[in-house]
């Protein structure tokens, strides 16, 4: 699994993620991911690249989001493909950490005052 | 993973390692080609088979020794059955999915969304223990099936 960052205006990094995130995929960017969270106040993670999504991924997500909200930052997730989509939905992800198809709104959404 | 001719084996045996994972995701895929089954049911399958066996390399076992996963897929006209078996201790899963995390940013157990995520794609799940392994049989209706 690839992970590349891009930043975007109003200090939002924007994670793209490519590849599976399972349990494999899931060591490869643990620990970037967790140093991002750690470091940085506002976390769109890409999953347009993402085309399976485990519960062990999802565990990943919803550390580092907790960790994020600890801090005072926020997680959202950009444009899952349809099946890691349905997953998130089945399993109450999407609530927890909001879903986004569209760049604008995901980013207005994480500047927005809690 | 193939007969002497050309078929994908119905059955695979892997050990109870998360490294089996690629492998079993790998053979899941050739059985789906094989079917001609459409992309969405074939990554459903390969979704759910991934999370039963995780759950059975974490929690069957509590040696470090090497352990046989046993799966097999079976398709017979619109119903596709997988079958996990393992020699771990006793497990009902289908006794957790009852009890399903409840979890937020602030607090909450985090995991445990597997067999929910099973429970969610299949038409049935069934849990057997016979001769000191557990089985788990899920199927799976195909949507698209079309007799010949």
């Amino acid at each position: 699994m690839d992970l590349e960052v891009q930043q975007l205006e109003g200090g939002i990094e924007r994670v793209k993620l490519a590849g599976r995130l399972d349990s494999a995929g899931v060591q490869e960017i643990d620990h970037r991911l967790s140093a991002l969270t750690a470091a940085r106040s506002f976390i769109l993670v890409d999953l347009s690249q993402v085309p399976f999504l485990a519960s062990v991924g999802i565990r990943t997500l919803l550390t580092n989001a907790r960790v994020l909200r600890q801090r005072g930052g926020k997680m959202a997730l950009l444009n899952p493909q349809s099946l890691v989509e349905e997953v998130l939905k089945v399993t109450g992800i999407e609530s927890i950490i909001p879903v986004f198809h569209d760049l604008e709104a995901a980013s207005a959404a994480l500047k927005a005052p809690a | 993973m193939r007969d002497p001719l050309g078929a994908v084996q119905p059955s695979l045996i892997v050990r109870n390692q998360l490294s089996e994972l690629s492998r079993v995701s790998d053979w899941v895929y050739e059985w789906a080609r094989q079917y001609r089954l459409p992309d969405a049911l074939a990554q459903i399958l390969d979704l759910c088979t991934a999370e039963l066996v995780t759950n059975s390399i974490s929690y069957a076992c509590d040696d470090d020794a090497v352990h046989p996963i046993s799966l097999s897929l079976r398709m017979h006209e619109d119903l596709i059955t997988l079958e996990v078996e393992d020699e771990g201790k006793p497990f009902d899963p289908l006794e957790n999915i009852a009890h399903a995390p409840r979890t937020n940013l602030e607090e909450g157990r985090i995991g445990g969304w597997g067999l929910g995520i099973v429970r969610h794609f299949a038409e049935e799940l069934c849990y057997r223990r016979a001769d000191a392994r557990n089985r788990l049989t899920i199927i799976f209706r195909h949507p698209g099936w079309m007799p010949d």
